[in-house]
Order: C-alpha cells, then sequence, then structure tokens
C-alpha cells in the first residue's frame, strides 16, 4: 500500500494484476477489490492506456505530435538536461551529499551568531539575491523576469504578487509550488507584471507552510523566459 | 560503463543515471518515454504548448527524483503516476478550462457543474471514495467509470471512448448522461448520506 492509496492496493500491484503476475492469492484478493472499487478499475485502465498511448494514430494526428517532437527537443535542451546537469552535480560525490547535509547547520550557526552579536528587534528580511533558487548555483544566468513579492516571511496572506521585467513579454504565467515541488498554482495569460490574489488562491495558501513562486515570460512561440524562484511563508 | 544504452532496460538506465549521473542515459530515457507523456499531457490539455510545457516539467520531475524510484516497480507505472498526478494538479488548478469540457446532460441543457462539484467537495472532504461505492451500487461499472473520468478527471467524451474502448464517441455520451441521472438522484435521495 502506498501513502496516497492507503485503502487501495498499491499500483505496482495493480500493474502486476494486470500482467497476471500476482500470485493466486493476491489476484483474488485484488479481483473481489476491483469489483468494488471503481478508483482502482480506472486506476488499471488508465494505466493501460499510458502504456499503449503511442500507438494511438488518432492521437498522434490531433496533437500535432511532429510539430510538438521538435518543441520538446527544443525545450530538453535549454530547460530540462540543464536542471539534470545541475541536479547530478549536486548529487555526484558522497563528499557533495555531506557538504549539502552540512550547508544548512552552518548557514544556521553563522545565522545564530549574527542574531545574538546584533539587535534581536530587528527583523530580518531575506535579501533578494541570496533567497534560495530552484536553478541552483550554475553558471550565471542573464535575468529577464525578476519576482518582487511576495517574498520571505509574511503576516498575512499576501494581497498581490508583482515582478519586474527587462523586456515587455506577451503574456506572464504565475506558478506557485509547495516546499516539495509540488505545483499549488498556476495562472497564464497574464497582461500585466502583477496579479491581484483572489479569494481561491487565497484559500488554497496555507498558514505555517512555505511556498515557492516564479514567473514565466511568453512572446509568441518562442521558449518562455523563467524568472528566478522566490519563497514566501505566512505567519501561522 | 554501459556500452549500448539503447539495448540498456529501463532500469538499467535508472541505475546508470543515478549510480554514474551519465547524462547519456538521461537523453536516452528521455527519448524513450516523451512521446507518451506527451501524449498523456495533450489528453488533458488538449494545447500543443501547453502540452509540451507540462511535459517538460513533469520530466523535470523525474529526473529530479530518480533516486527514489523503487527498483522493484516498473519505471513506466512509476512515470504514468507522476504524469497522472501532475496533470490532475495543473488541471485541477485550471478549473474554468475543465469546465468548458464537461457535457450537458440533455443537447438543449445548459451545462450544470453539479456533478464536478460534489466529486470535487468529497474529494477535499476524503469522502470520494464513500461516495463512488454508493454510485458503484446504483451504476454499471462503465457508467461509473465514464462518469468518473469526465467529472472527476476533466476527460473529454473522445478521451472516454480511447481509455474505456467504447465503440464510439455516442456511447460513451450515453454513458456519461445515463450516470450523471444516477448521481444526481443518488445525492439528492437517501441513497448516499455524506457524513
Amino acid at each position: 500500500m502506498t501513502d496516497q492509496r492507503r485503502d487501495h492496493p498499491a499500483i505496482e500491484q495493480l500493474a502486476d494484476h494486470a500482467a497476471g503476475k500476482l500470485d493466486p492469492d493476491d489476484q483474488t484478493t485484488v479481483d473481489r477489490h476491483l469489483q468494488q472499487c471503481v478508483t482502482c478499475r480506472l486506476e488499471m485502465q488508465q494505466l493501460a492506456r499510458f502504456e499503449s498511448i503511442d500507438e494511438d494514430n488518432e492521437l498522434l494526428d490531433d496533437s500535432q505530435w511532429n510539430r510538438a517532437r521538435f518543441m520538446l527537443e527544443a525545450g530538453y535542451r535549454t530547460r530540462v538536461r540543464p536542471v539534470v546537469t545541475e541536479s547530478l552535480r549536486r548529487e555526484g560525490s558522497p563528499r557533495a551529499r555531506v557538504l549539502r547535509w552540512l550547508a544548512p547547520v552552518a548557514v544556521a550557526a553563522v545565522l545564530t551568531v549574527a542574531l545574538l552579536s546584533s539587535n534581536l528587534d530587528r527583523q530580518i528580511v531575506p535579501r533578494h539575491d541570496t533567497v534560495d533558487t530552484l536553478r541552483g548555483g550554475g553558471d550565471p544566468v542573464e535575468v529577464v523576469i525578476s519576482p518582487e513579492g511576495p517574498q520571505g516571511d509574511l503576516a498575512q496572506a499576501p494581497a498581490r504578487f508583482e515582478w519586474r521585467s527587462r523586456l515587455d513579454f506577451e503574456s506572464y504565467t504565475l506558478e506557485i509550488f509547495s516546499a516539495a515541488l509540488e505545483p499549488v498554482y498556476r495562472q497564464g495569460g497574464l497582461q500585466e507584471k502583477a496579479m491581484a490574489v483572489e479569494d481561491s488562491l487565497r484559500l488554497l495558501l496555507k498558514p505555517g507552510e512555505t511556498y515557492l513562486w516564479s514567473v514565466k515570460g511568453h512572446t509568441g512561440l518562442s521558449e518562455p523566459q523563467i524568472s528566478e524562484t522566490i519563497w514566501f511563508k505566512i505567519a501561522p | 560503463m554501459y556500452r549500448d544504452l539503447r539495448s540498456a532496460t529501463d532500469e538499467t538506465l535508472v541505475a546508470i543515471l543515478v549510480e554514474q549521473g551519465d547524462e547519456n542515459a538521461c537523453d536516452e530515457l528521455y527519448g524513450r518515454y516523451q512521446q507518451k507523456v506527451y501524449l498523456w499531457c495533450y489528453s488533458y490539455t488538449h494545447d500543443i504548448d501547453e502540452a509540451v510545457d507540462c511535459t517538460q516539467e513533469i520530466f523535470i520531475r523525474i529526473f529530479r527524483s530518480l533516486g527514489s524510484f523503487r527498483g522493484g516497480a516498473r519505471l513506466s507505472t512509476w512515470i504514468y503516476q507522476i504524469a497522472r498526478n501532475h496533470c490532475l494538479s495543473r488541471l485541477s488548478n485550471r478549473r474554468h478550462q475543465w469546465r468548458q469540457r464537461l457535457l450537458p446532460i440533455e443537447d438543449h441543457d445548459a451545462v450544470d457543474h453539479s456533478c464536478s462539484d460534489s466529486l470535487r467537495d468529497a474529494e477535499l472532504k476524503g469522502q470520494l471514495d464513500h461516495l463512488l461505492q454508493a454510485a458503484n451500487r446504483t451504476m454499471k461499472p462503465q457508467e461509473l467509470e465514464a462518469f468518473v473520468l469526465h467529472y472527476r478527471d476533466g476527460f473529454t467524451v473522445k478521451e472516454i471512448t480511447r481509455t474505456l474502448g467504447c465503440q464510439n464517441v455516442s456511447g460513451a455520451r450515453t454513458l456519461i448522461q445515463g450516470a450523471r441521472r444516477k448521481f444526481q438522484r443518488l445525492i439528492a435521495g437517501k441513497e448516499y448520506q455524506g457524513d
């Protein structure tokens, strides 16, 4: 059983059931569950659909696969592979893993010393150029779009998201992620360099949780420009 | 070093990528799955640019979390889960787009969002399984499957036809409309009482 599917067989078990790889007892148990559970029946059907989706010629035509393939290959070189390269560089050696573990401890120690030796009443506001970014510390990247706020610890839910851009894009897409990089919110088609927070978004943002956000700028069919990622946290 | 990555199994590729950091293994893995993931995303987004964007986001997640892939499972199953969750999450954040796909119960009716709203409410309250079990007692299996794909996952009638292997689009449409009437009776009546 997985965490997300506590009351259901694990998806690997459903896949094995579909392939007839379970032992007879487990096969019977899963069969019985499937009779009652539309969620698992659909999970199996959708998994089967995923496995054979590239054989669907009608969908290949509908989705203009031949055109999309070029866009995907270009995007892989400019967007996906650099992230992987960076991740591999960071994950790399056991020494790098130890350093990665030690880094937050070292930062915490430095901050503690700094706090003790300075005026404790002063509020610490993360500086724009020192917050974590999803891009990590690779080669210098020309920053075109810069998120302005919300940023850092907030007393209450933000009213607006604002960013600056050195170029004028046709539209912008705002994306918010959880600290675990799960997508939380996405709004495209924004014409201004700001977005007012609607009630639906305010309800999604939970006090005490850390959120990351970034902006993409779009013009025509060219690759979108992605801003750096900054964080905020609403006080519990 | 594995000489011929093209003949390596998925699981071997993952091991090479994770343990040796061989970026060629990354290229090979992307090449193997980009079409499946793109088509899957297109099924949800119905837009080439969005599907491409979504595919890239999914691969970034896949490559970032390869270390958590358990060797006992099939890689394609693992990728399916990531792709499915990502698409659902993305669609959920764009409910206006999803709602445009929902079917009116009859051609002359206005689109009513009560079914998708009921499923979403039940999901948010952790009662979706309970609700679907009750629906399972009143609907035929394929009716319920079509209903859930349409109102929970935002699948179009065409996609449902493909996923459930219906003979034609009107078959899937009939399934959804029949299921919807039963679901509305279920919600209105005493057959299902949400906690």
